[in-house]
């Protein structure tokens, strides 16, 4: 009586599964699409914001370099002109940049123990700095005052200063910085004002080889030399003691060239003659004649800087450029406006922490769109599995096992994450694409970074298929475990 | 036919195997709720349904009919008592071997019909030989043949939605007999449908009873199925009434027994 004859009920295979699957979508054609529509909306935002960060990071650190490049050109041609400033030299030495670090020593004129207690004062010194910007603002109002980190310091040295400093320190319960009133004294009172009169030093000998550069470019200035012999201001640089290290200056000179047209042009924007002719010209009023205006006037026509020149030429300007040159130097001039107004970013820390380099308002956006994306997804599938209560309930009936059931409903919904996945990376990339554009226009990085753009693609249609049958398993589950009773019940 | 003697569901009854019996319940009971609330939907139900037979089980709604029903076709689990298909205690069976047993020992024939929208007729026919393990090739031979059984081998590849209501319970008649079940369920199979399309059914099921020799047992509501029956049991308040012979039926009803 107890045997039992039943054997082991046939398990399918995926295939067939599919194959059901895919009926089932079939024939449900306009719920599904709703379905797929949901999921390829929610991988086509995951791969536009992942797509579009891609490339906005691309173009920004291009254009924080090309930014960066222009900056450094100008601080080196600023350098034979005036000494660092104080802010710029304790900069260096911090960071222990190996071409000016020779300099300065040089100039400190210190032999490598005093030079080794220098660098050991600068960090001393940094902090001490970042002591008092880690206060809170009310202590820091309490403390410092509206001192910066250079003059609190000068200012501690008096004694009643300091003095004052401790006791205040004491009345709000902060610990002494550098770790102790003894290391505190130390700094304030000895190695600052050696640190100073170092500083004070250096800024001496860069000022010495400056004059000694004056003299031998023979007072024409050092843009001027730049200009017309690059060669020979290296030599001269170099025998006053500056470093010409890591400085191209042909490229300084066609710079300092730039700048000095660059220079000429508003002169002539200056000149009442000029301004009248051109706003003629132009068709607009002399008030209209800005600087971008005319930038944008020269770069819309190939006669307009042949025009410009002879205006200058007309009004008596000596050296006046040429037409090439007015040309390229209002592209670059607009060139440089647009990449100011795209507030470059410095590759920063967070950025180089995950590949695409979301921020975390990005991240949060993300994620609270794929909750709302999971909970729409498996709204529908339990619309799908209510509305199939009686079919699954049959098929039970005809001898369905419930992994059947389950991997039936969970290939539905991989398959429609699989289609709008598609459907919704591509969009998605397209989208970031159009953005970038639109933003970015000439200067957007896109080309070199495909690899990355598609691969970010690539993962959101995963992330989009594991949505899927991730919002399908609980669905899936309460149709597996139906009763095939069910079938039985009577609408 | 099976001439064995009709067992009547006696509380006595007992456990012993017995060839002509195929579906036996002893003591069934089946309560929903608990406490003061219990409700029994069946109450010590003793039965048995002999191999072979056409059986009618009448009864108004509320009686534990449908319950009677879920029980022994493996659909449902009895608070207490056993429930024996082919001699097999259905209770001691696994998942998957229900999901076998269903597959293969019993066809069920729904009153709503309950066939797959998406499919065809043929396809309808053959999921049962999918879950089987049946290949595609055999499935399609047998489908054909089932259909052409019923009268639809024309229409296979016709979907329910393009069907009567008469047409569908036929191509559902051809699904559960599928993998050559030895019971057939049927709940109700004509309850849906007008006198005439009623009528088809009711001798398709008579047909497959004689040629075939399975065992069908009906739920009905409809007195024509008195004439094909070979017994009629009787439920009320969770308990067998009543269990007759068709012979006997005829002294009772009298005015039975025209064309038969």
């Amino acid at each position: 009586m107890k045997e039992i004859v039943a054997k082991n009920q046939v398990e399918l295979g995926p295939a067939r599964c599919l194959q059901l699957a895919l009926s089932g979508i079939k024939f449900r054609l306009f719920r599904s699409l709703i379905t797929i529509a949901i999921l390829g909306l929610a991988v086509a935002f995951l791969s536009h914001m992942l797509g579009y960060s891609v490339m906005s990071g691309a173009t920004e650190r291009a254009v924080w370099q090309e930014m960066e490049a222009e900056r450094a050109l100008g601080v080196q041609l600023r350098r034979m002109e005036a000494p660092d400033p104080i802010a710029a030299v304790l900069r260096t030495l911090q960071r222990q940049d190996p071409h000016r670090i020779v300099e300065y020593r040089t100039w400190a004129g210190q032999d490598a123990e005093a030079w080794d207690k220098t660098l050991e004062q600068v960090d001393t010194l940094m902090r001490f700095t970042q002591a008092v910007e880690s206060l809170s603002p009310r202590h820091r109002a309490i403390l410092v005052g509206d001192r910066d980190e250079i003059a609190l310091v000068t200012h501690l040295e008096r004694e009643t200063a300091r003095e004052a400093f401790l006791r205040r320190l004491e009345q709000i319960e902060l610990p002494v910085p550098l770790g102790g009133r003894e290391a505190f004294e130390h700094f304030v009172l000895e190695e600052w004002p050696a640190l100073q009169a170092t500083l004070r030093g250096i800024r001496a000998g860069h000022q010495h080889s400056i004059q000694t550069l004056e003299v031998s470019l023979e007072g024409r200035g050092v843009f001027e030399s730049l200009i017309q012999d690059p060669g020979r201001i290296k030599t001269a640089t170099r025998e006053a003691g500056l470093s010409v290290e890591g400085i191209e200056f042909e490229r300084l000179a066609s710079y300092a060239r730039d700048i000095r047209i660059q220079r000429q042009m508003e002169e002539a924007l200056g000149l009442l003659q000029i301004r009248r002719e051109l706003s003629r010209q132009m068709g607009t009023t002399p008030g209209n004649l800005t600087q971008v205006a005319v930038y944008r006037w020269i770069g819309g026509d190939s006669g307009h800087a042949e025009a410009f020149e002879g205006l200058m030429r007309d009004a008596g300007m000596a050296d006046t450029p040429s037409a090439g040159d007015i040309r390229r130097v209002s592209a670059n001039g607009l060139h440089q406006r647009r990449l100011q107004g795209l507030v470059p970013r410095e590759p920063d820390a967070d950025a180089a922490e995950n590949a695409f380099g979301l921020d975390s308002g990005s991240r949060w956006l993300i994620g609270l769109a794929f909750m709302v994306c999971v909970i729409g997804v498996a709204n529908a599938m339990l619309m799908s599995v209510t509305e199939r209560f009686t079919e699954i309930a049959t098929m039970k009936c005809l001898g369905a096992m419930d992994q059947f059931i389950m991997m039936m409903f969970v290939f539905e919904s991989a398959i429609q994450g699989l289609i709008g996945g598609i459907a919704g990376a591509l969009l998605g990339i397209f989208l970031a694409w159009v953005r970038g554009a639109s933003e970015y226009g000439g200067t957007l990085v896109a080309g070199p970074v495909m690899g990355t753009v598609l691969l970010s693609a690539l993962l959101s249609l995963v992330v989009g298929i594991l949505l899927a049958v991730l919002a399908a398993v609980g669905p899936s589950f309460t149709a597996a475990r139906l009763a095939p009773m069910e079938a039985m019940r009577v609408e | 036919m099976s001439t064995a003697e009709s067992l009547s569901p006696s509380p006595s009854a007992t456990a012993k195997p017995d060839r002509a019996v195929i579906v036996r319940t002893l003591n069934l009971e089946k309560v929903y709720g608990s406490g003061e609330s219990a409700t029994y939907a069946l109450n010590g139900v003793d039965s048995a349904i002999l191999r072979g037979e056409l059986i009618a089980i009448m009864g108004p709604s509320g009686s534990g009919k449908s319950t009677y029903f879920n029980m022994i076709g493996a659909l449902d689990a009895p608070s207490k008592g056993r429930i024996l298909i082919d001699e097999v205690d259905v209770a001691q069976l696994s998942a998957v071997e229900l999901a076998f047993l269903r597959c293969r020992k019993i066809g069920y024939i729904f009153q709503s019909y309950n066939l797959i929208r998406y499919m065809t007729a043929l396809e309808n026919v053959t999921v049962p030989m999918t879950f089987s393990g049946t290949t595609p090739e055999e499935a399609h031979k047998r489908g054909m043949d089932l259909l052409e059984l019923v009268g639809l081998g024309d229409r296979w590849q016709h979907r329910p939605i393009e069907m009567s209501g008469g047409q569908q319970q036929r191509v559902a008649i051809a699904r559960s007999l599928a993998n050559n079940p030895q019971i057939l369920l049927a709940d109700e199979p004509t309850a849906n449908l007008d006198f005439k399309t009623g009528e088809e059914i009711l001798e398709i099921l008579r047909k497959i009873n004689q040629e075939r020799g399975v065992t069908v047992i009906c739920s009905t509501h409809d007195h024509r199925l008195l004439y094909l029956c070979n017994r009629i049991m009787w439920i009320r308040d969770g308990k067998v009434e009543r269990v007759e012979k068709r012979e006997n039926m005829k002294i009772t009803t009298g005015k039975i027994g025209g064309e038969h």
